[in-house]
């Protein structure tokens, strides 16, 4: 892989991490359609990969640097209590039941997974699917808004109808949290998983992507973490591989803050044509 | 979060799993979530990760658990 190479992936990665069109498949599916001759499942690319992650968690946790520490601190507070008294409390307890069962699942399913539908064709196959979850979330959220007779409405009084984190209850957050689970299909964003989820739990657009950033973060640097001692199994130059884990992280920043100020009143929609038209073009291209 | 005998053994139940699978990858005697990679340094990692998980789960059985005030 040339220094260009790795910078470009670093780019796509961080950004693909963030929107919901999963950074995963456009890892498999991208080198393939530009020809590039390395495999993205081969053993060496792995400690590249584990750099992006870092890169692309390290920016989630910056670009939520004060709420981080105000949940963190609230959580050691509640656990030593027993008992949840405030909205940071419970916010950081929605966070760890909607993080226990997606580590669960992927500590026990990830490899087999991947290497079961690491293929580019698989990948641009379950990028259709993405596009067909992102859509189906939205056709629930206009159905619901059907039922309560908001449409014809500003958008921003639509959004202001339904509910913010706060309101979300634990069974939902666990919910939300095994929606993460899908990305564990190469193609399935985890985003747009847990973005789907938190709509059709009701809640905001604004925070249906807030939460489900937040919930990311963890998931994301054990993931990261779990794969610290492939960097140091396998020789190899690190140059490139750190400037690109370095653009990886401004590009997942510069994406998070984007699609936090889009989502105020924007949708899924894009993403969702996006995904449905990469996939099944990668499909066609892809023999 | 409401008080809840149910999902506190639900909870308790599932950090004793997530006990007993670490220490069996910290052991090196169950390999099925690793396929490739470093041998012990990641069966390690992975052991860490199943162990933290166990933690979260008896701190949540532990807030879900009716309290002698609430009873």
């Amino acid at each position: 892989m040339t220094p260009l190479q790795a910078l470009f992936l670093g780019l796509l990665q961080g950004s693909s991490e963030l929107f919901p069109v999963s950074s995963l498949g456009h890892a498999i599916v991208v080198p393939s359609l530009l020809h590039w001759s390395y495999r993205p499942t081969a053993p060496t690319f792995l400690p590249f990969l584990v750099l992006l992650h870092l890169g692309t968690a390290t920016a989630l946790v910056v670009l939520y640097r004060a709420e981080w520490w105000t949940i963190v601190t609230a959580f050691v507070r509640a656990a030593l209590r027993g008992r949840v008294e405030s909205s940071p409390e419970r916010l950081s307890m929605l966070l760890v039941v909607g993080t226990i069962p997606a580590g669960i699942v992927g500590l026990v399913l990830q490899k087999p997974l991947t290497a079961l539908f690491g293929s580019p064709r698989a990948a641009a196959t379950f990028l259709v699917v993405n596009g067909g979850v992102l859509f189906g979330a939205e056709l629930l959220r206009r159905r619901d808004e059907r039922r309560r007779a908001l449409q014809g409405q500003p958008p921003i009084e639509r959004e202001a109808a339904f509910a913010d984190i706060g309101e979300l209850d634990y069974k939902a957050a666990i919910l939300i949290g095994l929606c993460q689970a899908l990305a564990l299909f190469p193609g399935i964003s985890r985003s747009g998983a847990t973005m789907a989820g938190g709509l059709v739990a009701g809640l905001r657009h604004e925070q249906a992507v807030r939460f489900a950033l937040l919930l990311a973060a963890p998931v994301i640097a054990a993931a990261g973490l779990l794969e610290v001692p492939k960097l140091f199994a396998e020789p190899g130059p690190l140059g490139a591989e750190l400037g690109a884990a370095a653009a990886a992280a401004l590009a997942a920043y510069a994406s998070g803050r984007f699609l936090v100020r889009y989502f105020r009143i924007g949708r899924l929609w894009p993403f969702a044509w996006y995904s449905v038209v990469l996939g099944a073009g990668s499909l066609a291209v892809l023999r | 979060m409401k008080s809840n005998w149910l999902a506190s053994a639900v909870f308790v139940l599932l950090a004793v799993a997530l006990v007993v699978l670490a220490v069996l990858y910290g052991m090196g005697s169950i390999q099925f979530l690793t396929f490739s990679g470093t041998k012990h340094a990641h069966h390690l990692t992975h052991a860490i990760a199943l162990a933290i998980l166990a933690l979260l789960s008896l701190v949540v059985a532990n807030m879900v658990r009716p309290k002698p005030s609430q009873a």
